[in-house]
């Protein structure tokens, strides 16, 4: 970017930040594995039951659970699951009885599929109505798109995925309703997104909501500025008043509030998921915790986290090349 | 003795006509119930006939058209099911899903008869040609099938049987698995296990065990997989690498999308017409409805009751029948109120079971009244021992000294992949009691926590629920005898354990399961059943599903066998 000119001192104090903020990250992983297992053995349940029929002998229950290691403490169970996680050993699904984390590696694609069509299509909307909005306070266009975005943040999910799948394919037959592909053909990327437009307008509506609002009242804010009074005072073109300076000045919260809305996805394309039946991780997450399948829901939780405080990561390193002001900080 | 030909045939055409009447109604099920009639008159005089041959001209009739046409070979069927199978391993799977699956590639030596649409399928060879008990009942020996190839290229013979035998039973067996748990209800009376030579395989018991053939035929648990495999893989690998007998190979999982099966073209028996088979889960009620509307999918399992009739006006194919499901609560007889047998039969007379199996499941299950689901031998269709009776409810509950009623609680699931409309059930018997003036809580929880919390301490609530069932009288004994029950048990309800035996009700199911005579055993299951459910009414049935599926018109053969697994190998799709 143009502005600034970074000297060795501005990048050494970047370098030392992003050190500073890995570090944090690791322990972030730490504090949410913990967490995430403790709550999952604190719910009331049995992995080892769920194996067997409802009424199974306790005997058989017993051996069960020493097979799954579940006759150990919690806590030494943690560290067992921490030393072999460390070594990338992410353990086996009770469920399906293969690596947990080959489950996850092959969903987490699908779901970096959707969360990203679904964060583009939220950005391109979130923006241009936030802009349009943000710039025309109190107009008719501008109360038009906040109820239109009070509507869409608050529809559910589940009940917005479900009418798009009776109006949009069993009533006009124009997508299909279930999965990433046609079981019966080979795929492409065609099919692909046939299969994708449906979720991802299920997914982006909170999103493109939640970020249309945010730009909406950052605009405002600045437009009210001093700098920009001047350019207009310059005689600039209001688009270019809009464009150059507002929304240049509106960047460093728009990127903090996508990174968030991006991680979100990642968990909050669940309900899509689900409905759809699209084999991502919200899916598997969902079918996991209802199975108690600990070491799935510890490898999905964890990359979730890892994902989740990346992307905060680089926002904020974003951030420090955008605005000068976040950097000498 | 052979003992496949000493299937209980009147009973079967008995029960079978009975409930022919019942269901008369239906240009559906009709054709297919006679189509059984004949298939089971071929069974009891030829021995050699493979499973299912008499009655690949018939499968297609049951579909109500006369003109059905000539099966055609070729095509990929795409099968919807509400849930998704945990593991292909049919030594430890423990989802409907998940049999349906593995009986298309798994052959047990034994199998229940799944051209049988009503009553007590007989029993049909599969990897066994043949086989007979000793007098006494204690020995069994199996012939076995010859020139039958794994899909891995291993021979199938004697010792393959074994290393699946060890595998769920012998533990310090190279092919033990701690996880196949399947093994403990079928193999704990055996004494000796041997291979004489390589087509012949016996067990010996150190009890008679009647039902000996029933139970590795069912759900083919006992399927036999290629010990070549899974020594190469595994034991834990065995379910992502599957390899059987059976007329399906295994092509592809892509776990949460899909699974894919291909005709195996060296299959021994009658080779399926289809070419493919795509299972795919979706576990979303109104999505799986659509994609069944819109083509994704050509044949549904697990639909809503709601949607049943209009999906059958848009001119989908529908099927249903009697499965081996019972649903069904459990008494706490520690709770203050559940201890008192007046008051266990006054909630048995509150429920209105007729009105659930309608309204609720819109006739998509019948009411149920007792542990013996419609395809065990012994289960009578006309045996309704509680009939919706208030005031005989509210007269019972007077004479326990509750005239205006009490609170309790009720534990249950609000749903559950195999236990269809759990939560509106309990609803509707919360009204139901509330008419006879019993205020009755809803613990409702998800499965697995619900395994959790069902422990024998908790007698603050009346009864819990569960739903599964065997078509088998067997499971009768797995329920309430003494045996199969202890103290320690999470679910113990104090009625029946170890510890605390019920004398009367064990003398009935340990001479039912021992009885070589099937009339004999048949009686006293039936004295059983009484005993449990009435006299000591220990439990409370409310329904028996009837495992509905809606198919595109075009798929033809589908016969809904009295099991939760289908005869893939006949359907054909009409295109």
């Amino acid at each position: 970017m143009g502005t600034g000119h970074p000297d060795g001192k501005v990048v050494r104090r970047m370098g030392r930040y992003i050190i500073r903020r890995l570090i944090a990250t690791v322990a972030v992983l730490f504090g949410v594995s913990i967490l995430i297992f403790t709550i999952v053995h604190l719910t009331p349940g049995d992995a080892a039951r769920a194996q067997l029929p409802s009424n199974a002998p306790e005997e058989q229950i017993q051996k069960i659970r020493r097979a799954m290691g579940l006759d150990k403490p919690m806590p030494i169970q943690y560290v067992y699951w921490l030393r072999n996680a460390v070594q990338g050993d992410f353990g086996r699904s009770y469920q399906h009885r293969i690596s947990a984390f080959g489950i996850v590696k092959d969903r987490f694609p699908n779901t970096v599929i959707l969360a990203g069509s679904s964060l583009v299509v939220a950005v391109i909307i979130g923006l241009t109505v936030g802009v349009i909005a943000g710039t025309r306070p109190n107009s008719r266009t501008d109360r038009t798109a906040t109820i239109l975005g009070i509507i869409g943040a608050s529809l559910p999910s589940f009940w917005l995925a479900i009418m798009l799948l009776i109006i949009f394919s069993l009533k006009l037959g124009w997508f299909p309703a279930v999965g990433m592909y046609d079981v019966r053909g080979d795929g492409g990327l065609v099919d692909l997104a046939k299969h994708l437009v449906l979720p991802t307008i299920a997914t982006a509506a909170v999103p493109a909501a939640v970020i249309a609002r945010q730009v909406r009242s950052s605009i405002l804010e600045i437009m009210n500025l001093d700098f920009v009074r001047t350019a207009r005072a310059k005689g600039l073109a209001e688009h270019i008043v809009v464009l150059r300076h507002a929304l240049r000045n509106a960047m460093p919260t728009f990127i903090t509030i996508v990174a968030l809305q991006a991680g979100y996805l990642l968990g909050g394309s669940l309900i899509t998921e689900v409905v759809f039946s699209w084999p991502g991780m919200g899916q598997q997450l969902y079918t996991s915790i209802g199975a108690r399948d600990v070491p799935v829901i510890m490898t999905i939780t964890v990359l979730i986290a890892l994902v989740f405080t990346s992307l905060n990561l680089i926002a904020d390193v974003l951030q420090g090349v955008i605005d000068p002001r976040i950097r000498l900080m | 003795m052979e003992l496949h030909t000493l299937s209980s045939h009147r009973i079967t055409r008995r029960t079978m006509l009975r409930l022919g009447a019942l269901a008369g109604l239906s240009t559906v099920v009709l054709p297919s119930l006679l189509a059984a009639c004949g298939g089971d008159d071929d069974f009891g005089k030829d021995d050699t006939t493979t499973p299912g041959g008499p009655t690949a001209t018939v499968s297609s009739e049951s579909q109500g058209e006369a003109e059905a046409g000539e099966p055609k070979s070729g095509g990929t069927l795409v099968w919807g099911m509400g849930g998704d199978a945990d593991a292909l391993d049919p030594h430890t799977t423990n989802a409907w899903a998940a049999w349906r699956q593995s009986t298309m590639m798994y052959e047990s030596l034994v199998r229940k008869d799944l051209a049988a649409t009503e009553g007590t399928p007989e029993i049909v060879p599969l990897l066994a040609e043949s086989w007979e008990a000793t007098e006494d009942g204690l020995t069994w020996t199996f012939k076995l099938r010859e020139g039958v190839k794994f899909h891995d290229g291993t021979d199938f013979d004697s010792a393959a049987v074994m290393a699946n035998y060890e595998r769920m039973a012998v533990a310090d067996s190279k092919f033990y698995y701690e996880t196949a748990w399947h093994g403990q209800f079928a193999f704990q009376y055996a004494t000796e296990v041997t291979a004489p030579d390589a087509t012949t395989w016996t067990i010996t018991h150190d009890r008679p065990v009647a039902e000996f053939l029933s139970t590795i035929g069912d759900y083919y648990w006992f399927g036999i997989a290629s010990p070549t495999q899974i020594e190469k893989v595994g034991n834990e690998n065995l379910a992502a690498n599957p390899s059987g007998t059976g007329p399906f190979r295994f092509v592809e999982r892509v776990e949460g999308q899909r699974t894919k099966f291909e005709r195996n073209d060296d299959y021994w028996g009658d080779k399926p017409y289809l070419d493919e088979v795509i299972i795919r889960p979706i576990l979303e009620d109104q999505a799986r409805v659509v994609a069944l509307q819109t083509g994704e999918i050509d044949l549904m399992s697990d639909p809503p009751p709601d949607v049943i009739q209009s999906l059958i006006d848009e001119g989908f194919t529908h099927s249903d029948g009697m499965t081996p499901q019972v649903a069904y609560y459990r008494f706490q007889f520690r709770n203050e109120y559940g201890k008192d047998v007046r008051i266990r039969q006054a909630i048995s007379y509150a429920i209105n079971r007729e009105a659930i199996a309608r309204d609720l499941f819109r006739n998509s299950a019948i009411p149920a009244y007792g542990l013996l689901s419609p395809g065990a031998p012994a289960y009578d269709p006309d045996w309704k021992p509680f009939p919706y009776d208030p005031d005989k409810a509210r007269e019972l509950l007077a004479e326990a000294g509750y005239p205006d009623g009490f609170k309790t609680k009720l534990l249950g699931v609000p749903t559950a992949s195999g236990w269809p409309q759990a939560g509106a059930v309990a609803q509707f018997i919360k009204d139901n009691l509330a008419e006879v003036g019993i205020d009755l809580e809803l613990e409702l929880t998800e499965w697995v926590t619900y395994l959790g919390i069902i422990f024998r301490e908790r007698t603050d609530m009346i009864m819990w629920g569960t739903a599964w069932g065997m078509p088998t009288n067997f499971f009768v004994n797995i329920q309430a005898e003494s045996r199969y029950r202890s103290e320690q048990d999470a679910g113990d309800a104090g009625y029946t354990n170890r510890e605390n035996p019920n004398v009367e009700l064990d003398e009935f199911l340990v001479a039912g399961s021992e009885a070589t005579d099937a009339a004999t055993s048949n009686e006293l299951y039936r004295k059983a059943n009484e005993k449990a459910m009435v006299e000591d009414c220990a439990f409370v049935a409310i329904t028996h599903d009837k495992l509905p599926h809606l198919m595109k018109p075009s798929l033809k053969g589908f016969v809904h066998s009295v099991n939760v697994n289908y005869d893939l190998t006949k359907l054909w799709i009409d295109e």
